[in-house]
């Protein structure tokens, strides 16, 4: 699976070849849109982000050294994207803060279940951006802590500090609507 | 042992899994991709592709009777010919092959 990554990302860089570009495209789609996804909370602007990501990597390609994996190059492309994209929109932050109080009363009155996407995200959004970030490589694009650490640029250590603090005010609210339910 | 911690991580794990679910492979976002791939040139492309233009100019220059009698029926044509003169035209021509082999080369399926 890595050399075919490695051959086609050869073949882009040696002649800029769109096909090939899109086959990366096609295996790395899924992942890159679900990260987005669960980061933004919002389908259409992960789409969005994603492509904007993947044209950027298109661009960027010859800068792929090969040392680590062009999964963990790409996502921390789109990574770079998400940011960029939420100081761009700094000023709907507000509204996003109203947003995330609102969920909060929801979030008690409505019962928690893990399998639902909705209640996910709910979950996801009460949580700081880094921790968001750090939860949703691990957890939803299969990172270990050191692939996340590469695609922030933090150091380990506080990967796993996000990643403890992240699951625990998770729990906190599961375990928390959990016993409003019974 | 499973620890407690563990069998968060596994809960945890099952959420994304279910959820992510839901983002399944799209074809059009891969075209939609491609097309704006297509739609912008690439560093690499303008750069080999004004070299080899510039190159395929200057080496036509040489070829001073390629462009000895020619001659066109359309009255325009004929004087454009008169105007820019058969070795510019020949050095332009050339450069324009150039230059569309080098934009067109990417875009070949493997």
């Amino acid at each position: 699976m890595a050399a075919q990554d490695l051959e086609l990302v050869g073949l882009v860089v040696a002649t800029g070849d769109r096909h090939a570009f899109g086959q990366l495209v096609e295996r790395y789609q899924t992942l890159v849109r679900a990260m987005l996804t669960r980061m933004t909370g919002n389908h259409a602007l992960a789409d969005d982000l994603a492509q904007d990501a993947f044209i950027k990597a298109y661009r960027k390609i010859g800068t792929f050294t090969g040392k680590g994996s062009f999964k963990s190059w790409l996502c921390r492309i789109a990574y770079t994207e998400f940011l960029q994209a939420a100081r761009k929109r700094k000023s709907a932050d507000a509204a996003m803060e109203r947003y995330k109080s609102h969920q909060d009363v929801e979030m008690r009155e409505t019962n928690w279940d893990s399998g639902n996407a909705l209640d996910l995200d709910r979950a996801l959004a009460q949580l700081s951006e880094v921790e968001r970030t750090v939860i949703v490589l691990c957890f939803s694009s299969g990172m270990s802590h050191t692939e996340a650490a590469e695609v922030t640029g933090l150091p380990l250590g506080t990967v796993k500090s996000h990643i403890m603090r992240g699951k625990a005010k998770m729990r906190a609210l599961l375990e928390d609507k959990e016993a409003v339910t019974v | 042992m499973m620890t407690p911690e563990d069998g968060f991580d596994a809960r945890l794990n099952a959420a994304f899994e279910k959820a992510d679910a839901e983002i399944v492979l799209d074809e059009r976002f891969t075209q939609r991709v491609e097309s704006r791939l297509g739609m912008m040139l690439n560093p690499r492309t303008m750069v080999l592709g004004g070299a080899g233009a510039s190159g395929s100019a200057l080496a036509a220059t040489q070829l001073e009777n390629l462009a000895e009698g020619v001659v066109f029926d359309n009255p325009l044509l004929t004087q454009v010919f008169d105007v820019v003169g058969g070795q510019s035209l020949v050095a332009i021509v050339f450069a324009l092959l150039a230059a569309t082999f080098v934009y067109i080369l990417p875009g070949r399926r493997i």
